[in-house]
């Protein structure tokens, strides 16, 4: 019924040792674009400049603009809970697992600022390691680590360092991912599950997972399906357990939907045509929309690579809605954001980069715009 | 017997196919349960209070500060103000003795006169309970997690609810009948001085005419000429 669980020996240590130094290069890649973003961040905090909508409080401290945005609502999630005020950007907007794991690692005795920053970014090391694995289960080796190097310093990566969830995510989708691809459904089923209670967006991990239950589904037995049809529902499962939580305390399973009306997110059919068609006028209103216009094209682009490449439809699918679904709320915000979690948009540019040349280029251009992104941070939300 | 027993060895996959996601529901329910926080039922009032005023666009009331009472009417909404080329959005409030409050976002001001509005004419305006301008205070309070005291008690001649927190500029305590938790009375005290006010919410075309009237707004473009 269960996996078999591995004793941990002092031999699956030294594997464990080995199998990092096999992966030097990530965690290379990882450190020198965190190194960007922190640079960046000194670069603000030093300069007090640009200013944008960041306050005293924010420049205070040198992680402060690594700790602003949506990081102010996570951490009050983490202090204070759930409370949805009417009329109000509230809090029931925020998934739980991220502002969970703040909970647990401002036990530490840091700062749950500090502690959360440390956090997502070490997540996003994870999620970097497990994304090299899941690509070398589908791709040949080069463009599988091309690619795991490409999301390193992909620009709108900085938010990964950010007390956002988007690394924990990155590392939920890439496990479960994996866990599908060799069959440990559990595992899986642990990984989805975490991957839809710290965004809504988790749920999508059904369409992967189902496919990869579907090509491995005659050669397993009746046990192995069971857990199979398991990993397929607990996103979904998972996801539920948010509203069910939000009607138990505050009485409202719709708290969440109300909270991001507050936001200006309430979906509506027509909203997809509705962002498209004024398009312009976001853009002289804001020009910063401009950026999330163009992540949002530019994956859609490298999806159309990604599926060039042979990256299975069924993730190219997922890549697709998690850019398309959010204009359904009538505006393209932090869509480029929310186009980071399309995996197989870096497989896309890593088959784009297949000479040498190519690939330094891009990865210059990427670091780059990682580096303009993040000194950009006080002037548009993430 | 044998034949249940192969049956439910046959159907055994459906233990985990369904009992897992059922599994990850609840574990996820109870694990946010024991890790957050819950408001206490003072401060759900508070929310549901707050939810009902701000259904309200016109709030009616009779003031009293100091020994002094007046009726008040309170009118929000979105108005272009005098030089301006932008709708913004404020509140309206017209007293009993005629005189003209607003506040389009730069402060409280008397109408025809420059500056801010004195103190005692701030205090008319907070009483005057427009609910936008109300629901700013308590629902900031709210957000910051701040205490929300409420206790059982009686206003305007029937049971309600006082929820009493602490705004910028002194406390204030608003009573909400249950179980509609409409807002029946309210209480201003601190550098404005004590007051109370009955409050009546909502108010017909009449009264929305009576107060564009006074401040003279042109009800298409609702200039406000204040």
């Amino acid at each position: 019924m269960l996996e078999r669980a591995q004793p941990w020996t002092p031999d699956r240590s030294r594997l464990l040792f080995a199998w990092l130094v096999e992966r030097r290069v990530v965690l290379a890649w990882w450190a020198g674009s965190r190194a960007i973003v922190v640079a960046g961040i000194l670069v603000i905090h030093w300069l007090r400049a640009p200013r944008g909508y960041f306050g005293h409080a924010i420049f205070a401290h040198i992680l402060g603009p690594l700790e602003a945005w949506d990081g102010i609502w996570y951490r009050a999630v983490a202090a204070r809970g759930y409370l949805l005020v009417p009329g109000h950007q509230s809090d029931p907007a925020f998934f739980p697992f991220y502002p969970l794991l703040l909970k647990l690692v401002g036990l530490t005795g840091m700062s749950v600022g500090a502690a959360g920053v440390v956090l997502s970014n070490l997540l996003f090391a994870g999620a970097l390691l497990a994304f090299d694995a899941l690509g070398h289960e589908l791709f040949p080796d080069a463009l599988a680590r091309r690619a795991t190097l490409l999301l390193a310093v992909f620009p709108t990566g900085y938010v990964c360092s950010m007390l956002y969830p988007e690394s924990l995510v990155l590392l939920a989708f890439a496990l479960a991912g994996l866990f599908a691809a060799r069959g440990r459904w559990l595992a899986c089923a642990a990984a989805a599950a975490v991957a839809a209670l710290a965004r809504p967006e988790g749920v999508l991990l059904v369409l992967p997972i189902a496919a990869a239950l579907a090509s491995q589904w005659r050669r397993l037995d009746p046990d192995q399906r069971g857990r199979g049809i398991a990993a397929v529902l607990s996103a979904p499962a998972a996801a539920i357990s948010f509203p069910v939580y939000l009607w138990w305390t505050l009485h409202d399973p719709f708290a969440w939907s109300e909270a991001q009306q507050a936001w200006g997110r309430s979906f509506r059919i027509g909203g997809l045509w509705h962002s498209l068609s004024r398009m312009g006028d976001e853009l002289s209103r804001q020009p910063w929309a401009a950026r999330d216009i163009g992540f949002g094209a530019v994956t859609l682009l490298l999806l159309a690579a990604a599926w060039r490449a042979g990256a299975p439809r069924t993730w190219i699918l997922l890549g697709a809605l998690l850019v398309v679904v959010p204009l359904g709320s009538g505006s393209f915000n932090s869509d480029a954001r929310f186009a980071l979690l399309a995996l197989p948009a870096y497989w896309g540019l890593a088959w784009l980069a297949s000479t040498r040349a190519v690939f330094t280029l891009l990865a210059l251009l990427c670091a780059g715009l990682l580096a303009a992104a993040t000194v950009t941070l006080p002037l548009v939300f993430p | 017997m044998m034949s249940s027993v192969r049956a439910l060895i046959r159907f055994r996959w459906l233990l985990s196919a369904l009992g897992v996601p059922v599994c990850v529901a609840a574990v996820g329910v109870g694990v946010q349960g024991v890790a957050f926080r819950r408001p206490t039922g003072d401060t759900l009032v508070a929310a549901a209070a707050l939810e009902e005023l701000l259904r309200y666009h016109v709030m009616r009331g009779t003031e009293e500060l100091g020994r002094t009472r007046v009726t008040s009417t309170c009118v929000q909404g979105w108005f272009r103000p005098p030089h301006g080329h932008r709708l913004v959005r404020g509140e309206l409030v017209l007293l009993g003795n005629g005189t003209r409050l607003y506040d389009v976002g730069h402060g409280i001001r008397v109408a025809g006169t420059a500056g801010l509005a004195p103190l005692a004419d701030r205090a008319r305006f907070l009483l005057a309970a427009c609910p936008r301008f109300l629901g700013e205070v308590l629902g900031e309070r709210l957000i910051k997690g701040a205490r929300v005291h409420g206790d059982r008690t009686a206003a305007d001649g029937g049971p309600a609810l006082l929820l009493a927190f602490r705004a910028p500029r002194g406390p204030m305590a608003l009573y909400v009948s249950p179980p509609s938790d409409r807002p029946v009375e309210l209480r201003i005290s601190g550098a404005h001085g004590r007051g109370w006010t009955d409050l009546n919410p909502g108010g017909g075309r009449a009264a929305i005419r009576r107060v564009f009237h006074a401040f003279r707004v042109a009800t298409k473009r609702r200039t406000l000429n204040a």
